[in-house]
């Protein structure tokens, strides 16, 4: 990152972009182990909220995450440990193991790796308080502090600074494709020899505007969430975060780095149809999709598993399974697809980085999770809609991330050769 | 083959100074005085200046879109500023596909009047809450209208940082034309002014006057000999840290830049170079979009012939670039 007109290179191949390091945390716990286990059965990890009073709201449940009562402080000073708000905590959390797993050092720290992070809400809660504060009182005590912490790159630095490095950092708001955005942005600076090494994910805490705003919108279910069932009514909303360690081929062979898989390619488009829902036919899922699959010169045969963004919404779903089947076109039938936002809930400008992490456990394990909470399909779903764990032989996975406000991401993943 | 220039082929802007280029490159070239009124809320001991957008002399044709009927200032602001700096031409390419647009919302704080209205009704009741305010407060929703009213399918992404962000959106604009994703990258940055903004700002300086705005540029790439302002280059944004305070990452960034001459526009550093923030109020996210503005537009009009922007900022980044007519 950094341009100079005079010391623009020919065009190069594009470098092989690997994950050597992810971390994750949602409702379903801490870490890729447990993530994995409670993915690969098909566990639900919903629950009443504790975070804030929601007996005004249509439901009280989501993904919330049960954070631990110790976390390590690395190279934070104390003054920044003792302010860790929630979001940061997911972020440093999921940080940390990416980090370890990826076993970097000191020269990744010279190399001041980019960070590129996706949040649609950053540290809200604090600026929550904030109002809260200034609406009901003059006192000024705090308030400089939770200003200061409660924007996104807040969240981000402090996980810059407990990791000891010191590169540029680009927070990506594009609303529920944050993280996958990100992540594809991330693979691009890689990809196109800009850099080495890239720290990328998303993140996002429950809060109590957002959770409004969905009730606001009705787009909350009063029961449970049923991804791409007939009679779906809505998305639980979850919190967490995913942060992947991403390493060009060379980078990566020259320290024998372990691969957790490829990112084999990024596509994105715009939906100009409306604010909050899809185009019908879901025709920008569509765009990204396509574009998605030709940079990484994949057709439909060649892909595996979908993990589709699957809100459970009415409207999302048929405008995704709509552009599936338009995409897939006769080989629909034979591609896998879930959704796994009936297990932790929909996390905002987290999910795209967690459905990341979770295709490649996929890739890794060699099975398929379960969309739950599924009675009878949607008509919609000509393809093979996982209702139950399932083995399978998984070597390409591309996983859809959409957005209120029309931001479509789709992203490929290759098992790791 | 020859490598592209990165040209800046057009500017728009909304500023305290008016709605267009011209006002904002007229008032800083007269050094006006442009008017401050206080911001006061009931109930609040602040009392903080502030500049405003002044309103536009004729209706904006603009508004008509339905896209943009319960849009708040910072989406309208950034349609007005985008338009100007895209142009017709440009804009009919766009709706019938012939030009692929890219566009790069940036900002610091972003859509607080919504924010603030919704919230209010969350914290009064919040089963009684508007669903017509909440997709407003979304971060991407101004990005969003402008795609949508633009007719742009191509990515569109919200970039959030502190007020030294835009330059960051702008060497992720020129990634986008380098890699031939697109053929143009709109990078807008806008804020708008609410009492919850303000008076947080008034929390780290008390002699601030906050304003509000858009400034946007227009990147193309191109082998071709041109009229247009040049991009030569941008610095790498030099982070804060533990191993990096402020001042040590701007002295980083005075490093890096190449030995000043023609046109300088700072802010954040102690010294008399220009800092248009004195005559336009600190206008947050979007006053360094104004600094990129406002020197394209004294680079096209052949006022000078190269140019420097520095923008120190406030707890995230150093940043420059340099430029030439």
């Amino acid at each position: 990152m950094a341009f100079n007109a005079e010391q623009l290179t020919t065009t190069s191949p594009p470098s092989r972009v690997f994950v050597t390091g992810a971390g994750i945390v949602t409702s379903l716990g801490l870490g890729w182990e447990v993530n994995a286990i409670g993915f690969r059965e098909g566990r639900a990890a919903l629950r009443d909220i504790s975070l804030f009073d929601t007996s005004r709201q249509r439901t009280s449940r989501g993904g919330e995450v049960e954070l631990p009562t110790i976390i390590d402080q690395r190279q934070l000073t104390d003054r920044q440990f003792r302010r860790l708000d929630r979001a940061s905590k997911l972020l440093l959390l999921a940080g940390y193991e990416a980090w370890d797993q990826a076993r970097w050092g000191e020269h990744e720290r010279q190399l001041a790796p980019p960070v590129v992070i996706g949040t649609s809400a950053g540290g809200m809660s604090l600026g929550e308080a904030y109002y809260q504060q200034a609406a009901s009182s003059t006192r000024r005590h705090g308030q400089a502090t939770r200003v200061a912490l409660y924007q996104p790159q807040s969240q981000v630095l402090t996980l810059s600074h407990s990791l000891g490095i010191n590169g540029p950092i680009s927070i990506v708001s594009n609303a529920c494709a944050s993280g996958a955005d990100a992540i594809g942005q991330a693979y691009r600076l890689i990809r196109s020899g800009r850099a080495e090494c890239v720290i990328t994910g998303g993140y996002d805490a429950l809060c109590q505007l957002v959770f409004a705003g969905f009730d606001s919108l009705q787009a909350l279910t009063p029961g449970l969430p049923r991804p791409f069932d007939a009679g779906r009514d809505g998305l639980a909303l979850g919190e967490g975060a995913a942060v992947l360690m991403l390493e060009s081929e060379a980078h990566a062979a020259a320290r024998d780095a372990s691969l957790l898989g490829e990112i084999g390619a990024y596509g994105c488009a715009t939906d100009v149809h409306h604010l909050t829902q899809p185009h019908p036919q879901g025709l920008a899922a569509l765009a990204s999709m396509t574009a998605a699959c030709r940079e990484a010169n994949v057709s439909p045969t060649d892909v595996d598993y979908i993990n589709a963004h699957g809100t459970g919404t009415p409207k999302n779903d048929v405008a995704e399974g709509a552009a599936i089947q338009q995409w897939a076109g006769d080989n629909a039938a034979k591609i896998k697809v879930s959704s796994t936002k009936g297990s932790i809930g929909h996390l905002l400008g987290g999910a795209g980085s967690v459905e990341t992490v979770v295709s490649l456990m996929a890739l890794q394990g060699q099975w398929v999770p379960p969309s739950l909470n599924v009675r009878t399909p949607d008509p919609v779903c000509t393809f093979d809609l996982i209702r139950e764990p399932r083995t399978a032989k998984v070597d390409t996975v591309l996983t859809n991330s959409f957005g209120f406000g029309g931001s479509n991401a789709t992203l490929v993943l290759r098992r790791a050769s | 083959m020859s490598s592209p220039s990165i040209i800046l082929a057009g500017a728009g802007a909304v500023s305290s100074a008016g709605w267009g280029t011209e006002s904002l490159f007229n008032a800083i070239q007269e050094s006006r005085n442009l008017p401050t009124e206080l911001s006061q809320r009931e109930g609040s001991p602040s009392h903080v200046q502030i500049r405003r957008v002044p309103k536009p002399d004729t209706p904006l044709a603009f508004m008509r879109n339905p896209r943009l009927r319960r849009s708040s200032p910072i989406s309208r602001y950034a349609v007005a500023a985008a338009l100007e700096a895209l142009g017709e031409e440009r804009h009919a390419q766009v709706i019938d596909s012939t030009y692929r647009l890219g566009v790069l919302f940036v900002f610091m704080n972003g859509c607080v009047n919504y924010s603030n209205r919704f919230y209010g009704e969350v914290l009064n009741d919040p089963s009684l809450a508007s669903p017509i305010l909440f997709p407003e407060t979304v971060f991407n929703a101004p990005a969003s209208h402008l795609a949508a009213m633009l007719e742009s399918r191509g990515p569109a992404y919200t970039l959030i940082g502190d007020s030294a962000q835009f330059l960051g959106g702008m060497d992720l604009g020129i990634e986008w034309l380098l890699d031939n994703q697109v053929d143009g990258v709109l990078v807008v940055g806008s804020e708008e002014l609410d009492w919850l903004s303000t008076e947080a700002a008034s929390l780290f300086s008390s002699n601030i006057i906050v304003s509000e705005g858009a400034g946007a540029v227009l990147l193309e790439a191109t082998v071709n000999e041109t009229d247009f302002p040049k991009i030569c280059g941008i610095t790498p944004a030099f982070s804060y840290g533990n191993d990096r305070s402020r001042s040590q990452a701007t002295a980083q960034l005075m490093e890096a830049l190449p030995t000043a001459e023609g046109l300088q526009v700072q802010y954040g550093l102690d010294n008399d170079l220009l800092d248009i923030s004195s005559i336009l109020g600190n206008a947050l996210g979007a006053g360094l979009a104004l600094q990129c503005t406002y020197t394209q537009t004294a680079l096209a009009n052949q006022n000078v012939s190269s140019a420097q922007v520095i923008h120190v900022g406030s707890n995230q980044q150093a940043i420059g670039a340099w430029f030439r007519a």
